[in-house]
């Protein structure tokens, strides 16, 4: 046998390099196991924890009377799944999320494209999936049977708060107050109306939870540790009167079948203090269906009365007058001439009445009562010695009226309108003229019944508001100031009055045995951007006025959006419901149900002439 | 360790010796037979003066004397405890995905183990049938399994027969096979292969011509075969386990350095560049921490989260969060970090420790140069690997793919490792005694400046027979 060639010398070397190679590994374990573990396990509980946050619930709404709940959160379950554990090709799995998928579309009703759509998901074979939301309270118990006996696997039932709006609107398919209260989307995140306004008061802040990750990666709440407690979200009262809510959309939606409009808006507010309350427009929407609105029709969310601005037309005519009667321009019996034409800008531009005839002198009131654009265009004129300076007096008045402005109502959405300032641009005469009567410029509905409010409260200008108190404590919506003297104010409210005392058609469809009611109509034309024309036959029909038992109460205003009437004779046409019948029946449901029994005694009806 | 170190033959084989020698033996002063099991305590004189004893007595046996006794315990009990918890620790670190990926069930939970306790078994009939059989025999089928493995490690670059796991093809698939690591097979082929090489060689593999040039060639094309599986960290282990037995065989040191830096060069060259990125990463990981030192700072956050005791076994699963790639194979170290502490991870540093020194230790004591070469270079090849492993997990080294070997998920490296420990276990069981001819350097060259012997240059002297010198 030949002797060991290999050497002994090298193979302890090696032992050695060996366990030293041990001892090094050793060390830097140490190193990382010891010196660094508070380091190393504060970082990884980054990564094991999981934050959580569990919303608190959402407070309730409720309308003025504090008892009616127009809104309100109750718990619902959720059906999730975990197709990741049923993933693979195999027979016995296939099988498995077909059963698995047939039971569900069982418990939960589904239809056959319903069954398959659940089916795929399951196949999907990802972490995790939300297969129905809302059930019913016999489908989770349905589904918790089922998994309890192992027919289900890898579902869960998580809870999760639900929005309900247990109203009825006026109209069929919607909900009490729809477009005022907005909706509650899937992350609990309030979308328009007060829901969208007072989100963070309504949601109150979730409760914070800290959690290790479970097997499935979700948060194992068994582990969970609160790190921030949340408080519940604040409840609402608003000024809202439900029951004048549902009579004003019962209203708006039989004027909006009868007229054929476009859309019926309506709002009734108290003009001493700005409390909207009631406020509606049809097309309104079902806020417990707000996802298939989502889909269907997005533009039924915005609340027209704050968010759509129009031309309103005549009924511009009272903060003319509070122009021109402030400025000293004529009072409000004094005389003017009416004229079929007014020629302006050198014979450029001309302004007729809307019947294209003439009423020849009368009162300054009774123009305003028989809507004389020529008389407005002409007075307006005289508020200054060029056009310019008539423009800056003008767009004062509407400025401090609040128009091209935000009326500060707090609803999400609302819009300012728009109102040509004469410090950007140049006017001329027409452009002051048509301003005179409620053209040329984009308002909304709300900034009218808030500049009609200061003109019938002695002039102050209220902020429109909505929410009355959150929990116990009154909301403080305040003023804007004065924005009209005292005197002016009750010039303009006699203005008001004289419209259907003194133009009979208006007489016999306005007024309201026993109460003190006034108000202006408009009648406006709708311009077309798109044919670039005035439309045919179709109108802006406004009316906002007045009503209460020996002074103003309350303000109503109304629009009927694109009406189609029926046209008796050039400026005469004739609708189903009139916006002023409209502002009858409104103010009537308005007296009776705030239990405004009438101050004077009912008369008979005055002498109702024949129809003009 | 000196030659006295060896002089515990059992007694059962030894020649009963005369009571007075015996006795003679026991009461001489001198150094004490060390280590293993210790003789007989010698009986005092004065309590049974007239009793003749007959049991056998240990004396120092002729040196160069072969022993054959049972294997080395020590390496039996270091290879049993690291498998028995590796099969603990993959049950621990795969149950929970297997029951999330396999559709819930508690069978769904053996998805990794139960293959894992397959392997083992068989890897377990595999070293015990090594154990038995004589390590020379392997000389005679060195060469075939070479070429076998060679083979695979070709086919294995065929993509008909690839199997792809991460990234890597290091998988080959044969048709009524199960899926194999080739190189995790030519690891063991080639350490068997290069003892023979080098033991037939004797002196001679410290010349260019006649020990570089054709250990290059035997070695470089299984080193370049496994780098471009792809799989950098089995090819570094080949070549460094090829390098270190090359070295224990006697080449010349000069030559290693040049190797060293070809290799150096040669994976300059081969290396794509994303694996430079993942190699320089492990310098600072959390440079990086969600790209290039994910891997890495993942590992590291659950030894962090081990500390000094652990978590326990199969607590894992509460720190849901640390995603370990690879978690019951490349990082099953940090597995155990994180489930058994720092005392239980530096038990495992320990048993693969004791199984250098237990290795090395058989291979000093080896009757030949083919059985030293062997149980070196298989000692060298498993300790080496569980220590690049562990290296990479605790981050003193870039990451590289490879097993932890007896302890991470994989048939291939299971079967191979407990193989190959068998084969150690086989050359245990032969000691040869230190201190004859046998043991004298062979290399009467002139450098060690003493007489030179005419005729002899570097060959072995013949051996002699022990005791007639």
């Amino acid at each position: 046998m030949l002797g060991r060639t290999d050497s002994r010398l090298r193979a302890r070397i090696l032992l050695v390099v060996l366990l030293a190679f041990g001892t090094a590994a050793a060390a830097r374990l140490g190193y990382w196991q010891l010196v660094r573990h508070d380091w190393l396990v504060a970082r990884a509980q980054e990564q094991i924890q999981v934050r959580t946050e569990v919303p608190s619930t959402r407070g309730t709404i409720y309308d003025r009377t504090g008892t009616v709940a127009l809104a309100t959160s109750v718990s619902r379950d959720r059906l999730v799944a975990f197709p990741a554990q049923l993933a693979g090709d195999a027979a016995a799995a296939v099988a498995k999320r077909g059963a698995i998928a047939a039971r569900l579309a069982s418990i939960l009703g589904l239809d056959a494209g319903a069954a398959g759509t659940l089916r795929e998901r399951i196949d999907s074979g990802r972490a995790y999936v939300v297969l129905a939301r809302g059930l019913a309270a016999d489908q989770s118990a349905a589904v918790r049977a089922a998994i309890a006996s192992r027919d289900l696997a890898a579902v869960r039932l998580e809870p999760e708060a639900i929005r309900v709006y247990p109203l009825e609107g006026g109209a069929p398919k919607t909900t009490l107050a729809s477009q005022v209260l907005g909706f509650v989307n899937r992350d609990g995140a309030g979308q328009y109306g007060v829901e969208g306004r007072w989100q963070d008061t309504l949601a109150g802040s979730p409760q914070v939870l800290l959690a290790e990750r479970d097997a499935s990666n979700q948060a194992n709440l068994a582990t969970a540790t609160i790190i921030e407690a949340g408080s519940p979200g604040a409840d609402l009262t608003l000024t809202i009167d439900a029951s004048l809510q549902l009579a004003v959309e019962r209203e708006i939606y039989a004027a909006w079948v009868a007229d054929r409009a476009k859309s019926v808006s309506a709002v009734v507010m108290d003009p001493s203090t700005g409390e909207i309350l009631a406020e509606a427009t049809y097309p309104a929407y079902d806020a417990n269906a707000y996802a298939a609105v989502a889909s269907a029709d997005p533009g039924r969310f915005v609340d027209p009365v704050i968010a759509s601005v129009y031309e309103p037309g005549s009924v511009f005519k009272l903060v003319t007058s509070a122009a021109v009667i402030g400025a000293g321009v004529v009072t409000r019996t004094s005389g003017v001439n009416d004229q079929a034409v007014l020629r302006l800008d050198g014979g450029t531009a001309k302004v007729t009445n809307a019947d294209r005839g003439s009423k020849g002198h009368l009162t300054f009131q009774d123009a305003v009562a028989w809507s004389r654009n020529v008389v407005m265009a002409k007075t307006a004129l005289r508020l200054g010695r060029t056009a310019q300076a008539a423009a800056e007096v003008l767009h004062e008045t509407w400025a401090k009226l609040g128009f091209g402005a935000l009326t500060g109502i707090d609803l999400a959405g609302e819009v300012p309108g728009l109102v040509r300032d004469p410090a950007t641009t140049t006017w001329r005469q027409i452009d002051v003229a048509n301003g005179s009567f409620g053209q040329g410029v984009a308002v909304t509905l709300l900034q009218l019944a808030t500049a009609y409010s200061a003109m019938v409260n002695g002039g102050i200008l209220p902020t429109p508001h909505v929410v009355e108190r959150v929990g116990q404590e009154a909301v403080v919506a305040g003023d804007r100031g004065r924005v009209l003297t005292t005197a002016l104010a009750a010039d303009l409210v006699k203005i008001m009055r004289n419209v259907p005392l003194a133009v009979p058609f208006y007489r016999d469809r306005t007024l309201i045995p026993g109460y003190d009611v006034g108000g202006k109509t408009g009648t406006a034309q709708i311009w077309d951007a798109k044919a670039k024309a005035w439309k045919a036959n179709v109108f802006n029909y406004s009316f906002v006025g007045f009503v209460g038992r020996r002074s103003p109460d309350v303000v109503v205003a109304v629009r009927i959006e694109e009406g189609r009437p029926t046209v008796l004779r050039v400026g005469q046409i004739e609708m189903p419901v009139e916006s002023f019948e409209l502002f009858r029946r409104i103010a009537t449901d308005a007296m009776t149900t705030l239990d405004l029994a009438p101050a004077a005694p009912v008369a008979s009806p005055p002498a109702s002439p024949a129809t003009p | 360790m000196g030659p006295s170190d060896r002089a515990r033959p059992p007694a059962r084989r030894t020649a009963a010796v005369s009571p007075r020698i015996g006795a003679r033996v026991a009461a001489a002063p001198g150094p004490r037979p060390r280590g293993g099991a210790a003789p007989p305590a010698p009986r005092p004189f004065t309590r049974a003066p007239a009793v003749v004893r007959s049991e056998p007595v240990p004396v120092a046996p002729p040196a160069g004397a072969i022993h054959r006794h049972g294997p080395d315990s020590v390496i039996v009990l270091a290879v049993l405890a690291l498998t028995a918890l590796g099969l603990l620790v993959v049950y621990s670190s795969s149950a929970m995905d297997g029951y999330l990926g396999g559709g819930g069930g508690f069978g769904a939970t053996f998805a990794t183990l139960g293959p894992q306790l397959q392997w083992a078994a068989v890897g377990l009939v595999a070293m015990l049938a090594a154990t038995r059989v004589d390590y020379r025999w392997l000389r005679l089928v060195s060469l075939p399994l070479v070429l076998l493995a060679g083979a695979l490690l070709v086919l294995v670059q065929v993509p008909a027969f690839q199997v792809s796991v991460g990234g890597s093809a290091q998988w080959l698939k044969l048709p009524g096979l199960p899926a194999i690591q080739p190189g995790e097979l030519a690891k063991l082929a080639l350490v068997v292969y290069l003892a023979h090489w080098a033991a037939r060689r004797g002196t001679a593999v410290a010349g260019l011509t006649t020990g570089l040039l054709p250990f290059v060639v035997i070695v470089a094309p299984f080193v370049f075969l496994v780098f471009k599986s792809p799989d950098i960290g089995s090819a570094g282990i080949l070549g460094l386990t090829a390098a270190v037995m090359f070295f224990l065989a006697g080449a010349n040191p000069l030559y290693l350095v040049g190797l060293a830096g070809a290799a150096v060069g040669a994976a300059a060259i081969l290396l794509r560049s994303y694996q430079v990125e993942r190699l320089k990463s492990f310098l600072d990981p959390f440079a990086d921490p969600a790209n290039t030192g994910y891997h890495a700072v993942q590992g590291l956050l659950a030894l962090g989260l081990g500390g000094l005791f652990g978590s326990g076994l199969g607590e894992r699963a509460a720190a849901r969060g640390i995603v370990l790639p690879n978690a019951h194979n490349d990082y099953i170290f940090a597995v155990i970090g994180q489930e058994f502490g720092f005392l239980g991870a530096v038990a495992v540093i320990g048993l693969f420790g004791l199984l250098a020194y237990r290795g090395i230790r058989v291979a000093l004591a080896a009757p030949d140069t083919f059985g030293g070469l062997l149980a070196a270079g298989i000692t060298a090849w498993l300790c080496l690997q569980a220590f690049v492993n562990i290296g990479v997990v605790v981050t003193l080294l870039p990451v590289t793919g490879i097993t932890l070997p007896f302890v991470s998920a994989g048939g291939s490296s299971l079967i191979v490792s407990l193989g190959a420990a068998g084969i150690l276990l086989s050359i245990s069981r032969e000691t040869a005694v230190q201190g004859g001819w046998m043991h004298a350097s062979g290399d009467r060259g002139r450098r060690n400046g003493r007489a030179h012997l005419p005729g002899s240059r570097r060959r072995p002297l013949p051996a002699r027979t022990p005791g007639a010198a």
